[in-house]
């Protein structure tokens, strides 16, 4: 008797939801959470009141009283939007294209043995030149406008999304494609229905990885050569040893990344909501 | 078929064609693999069988002896290196849509909800939306999973999963319903659940079923004939009609007549040293009787 029930729907088990998704959850700071922003503190503490001590001279290393103050003025100046907005610019473009192209290619590749054996070579060889390397030769051919910047950024892109596009192609549970085989699905379909609902995981994956990256390219292309943006404000910050307006760049450079990587994440645990995270 | 249709000229034929013509036919089937190192192994060695219609057959052997090999052939992802393999009448020459399969995980795509695992057929085979939805409708309530249409696989324990991956398997109307293993990954009261339910689902629906399985009590406990196989080469060595009344209860586990056609069965695998091989990797599944000798 007691085996008819096992499996039965029981009245609790009735409401069947989705788990709530983690974004949903509130915020409650634990005590890791405390210690966490206290070791924060004290290392700015220390670094603030140790430094002149020690006599570090100020226009290597800043103060991180300095910093913010520098932050807040840039900011609060309007300063630093120019320079805010073409980074962003490039981001956000050179993302774009490198993801489209990253994604679309990977498709082809991951799908079409053929393709796979023509084009691996080429890509393989192409991964292994340090993209950055490369920043002065767009600069001088593509010029020193958004378009240098928007091609390294969507090259330095394309790779961990391409790569990651192929591998999740192929990686499909091999019963789910003995399945599509069974019903007599065609390529099209077992792409639409299996592989590329599978491969979705390992794209956002790699969005992740690229999205970091980016900012990276973004900033060795502002250095080659840049009116505007946090890399070039940096080196020409640099030049002026206005250390504090350097660092209170690279907090910026780092927020932008993290909200951006925050972001991809967000938007892959909304696509991918089956996988638990 | 009445005995009147034989006195009849006319019907005489059809009755003919009924036992002459079973919905799946099997004639000297052979299988052979290629290893990477060139070797050719024979998964199956001349199997003939015949599965008359809204037949439930049962397929026991141990690891390795090829079962899964002989559903694929008949599904039609697989070709046979020799023989014939006929579904209705029609030769398999590839997948045919017609056939629904039950794996030993239920292989439910965790994006879709259950409603819409169900449907699946909707996408990947010319059947309508809306009627893929009714009869899908009609199976989830078969399986007890109504209320968790909107589910997703996710949120289901492993064996109602599996009702999902049964459900899906019988809304395209198939001819043949053929399952793998399919309590294979369920704990030991579930599968005593599970095939209770199975049998419940096809006494309603009247499918034709080939199921496969290591367990020799399942399969005495589904099916109307039962056939065990032997490894290397895989071929059918005995042919076991089980005449117990329907529908059974796990009450007749206990009972003298099950007991003795487990025991009929249970003589093929003494002489053999397990039922699991080394080359299965299945673990032991079955008690080995040559052990509970003094």
């Amino acid at each position: 008797m007691s085996t008819r029930q096992l499996d039965r729907p029981g009245p609790a088990a009735t409401r069947a939801v989705p788990p709530v998704p983690q974004s949903r959850r509130r915020f409650r700071p634990d005590r890791w959470h405390v210690a966490g922003v206290a070791v924060f503190a004290a290392i700015i503490a220390a670094w603030q009141l140790l430094f002149p001590l020690l006599g570090v001279n100020e226009a290597l290393v800043p103060l991180p009283f300095d910093v913010a103050e520098a932050l807040w003025t840039g900011l609060a100046s309007g300063d630093y939007l120019p320079d805010i907005w073409e980074t962003l610019k490039e981001v956000l473009l050179g993302f774009l294209l490198g993801g489209v192209v990253g994604i679309g290619l990977g498709a082809v590749v991951g799908e079409f043995r053929v393709v796979d054996r023509i084009l691996s070579p080429y890509v393989v060889a192409l991964q292994a030149v340090p993209k950055v390397a490369v920043a002065p030769l767009f600069a001088v051919v593509l010029g020193y406008g958004l378009t240098s910047k928007l091609v390294l950024v969507a090259l330095i892109t394309f790779f961990p999304v391409f790569v990651n596009t192929v591998s999740g192609l192929k990686g499909s549970p091999e019963d789910q494609l003995e399945l599509m085989r069974v019903y007599g699905a065609g390529r099209w379909k077992t792409f639409r229905h299996v592989k590329a609902r599978n491969a979705l995981v390992f794209v956002f994956a790699g969005l992740n990885i690229g999205v970091t990256l980016s900012v990276i390219g973004a900033v060795v292309a502002e250095f080659v050569g840049a009116q505007h943006g946090l890399g070039a404000a940096i080196l020409r910050d640099g030049y002026r040893l206005d250390s504090a307006r350097v660092f209170a760049s690279i907090v910026l450079l780092s927020l932008l990344t993290g909200l951006l990587s925050s972001l991809v994440q967000f938007i892959g645990r909304k696509t991918v909501f089956w996988v638990s995270h | 078929m009445t005995p009147e249709d034989i006195v009849t000229g006319e019907d005489a034929v059809t009755w003919e064609d009924a036992v002459t013509h079973p919905l799946i036919e099997i004639e000297r089937v052979s299988k052979t693999f290629t290893t990477r190192q060139g070797a050719l192994v024979t998964a199956l060695d001349d199997i003939s069988l015949r599965i008359g219609r809204s037949e439930f057959v049962v397929i026991v052997g141990p690891s390795g002896c090829g079962k899964s090999t002989l559903l694929r052939l008949i599904s039609g992802v697989l070709p046979a290196s020799s023989g014939a393999v006929r579904v209705d009448g029609t030769p398999v020459t590839g997948p045919r849509g017609d056939i629904g399969m039950v794996f030993q995980r239920p292989a439910l795509l965790p994006w879709r909800t259950v409603l819409s695992n169900a449907m699946l057929a909707a996408d990947v085979t010319p059947m309508s939306r809306t009627e893929a939805r009714r009869r899908a409708e009609r199976f989830l309530d078969l399986v007890g999973l109504a209320e968790f249409a909107g589910a997703y696989p996710g949120e289901l324990s492993g064996g109602m999963q599996q009702r999902v991956g049964i459900a899906r398997a019988l809304v395209h109307d198939p001819k043949v319903l053929l399952m793998d293993e399919p309590f294979g990954a369920l704990d030991a009261l579930t599968r005593d659940h599970m095939s209770l339910e199975l049998q419940r689902i096809w006494m309603e629906d009247e499918k034709t079923v080939l199921f496969i399985t290591h367990s020799i009590q399942e399969a005495v406990f589904l099916a109307d004939r039962v056939l065990v196989m032997q490894a290397r080469p895989g071929r059918i060595v005995e042919e076991i009609a089980v005449d117990l009344p329907r529908p059974r209860t796990l009450r007749m586990l206990n009972s003298d007549a099950f007991g003795e056609h487990v025991a009929a069965l249970r003589r093929h695998f003494e002489n053999e040293e397990a039922m699991s091989e080394p080359a299965g990797g299945h673990g032991a599944v079955l008690p080995v009787p040559a052990k509970e000798a003094p």
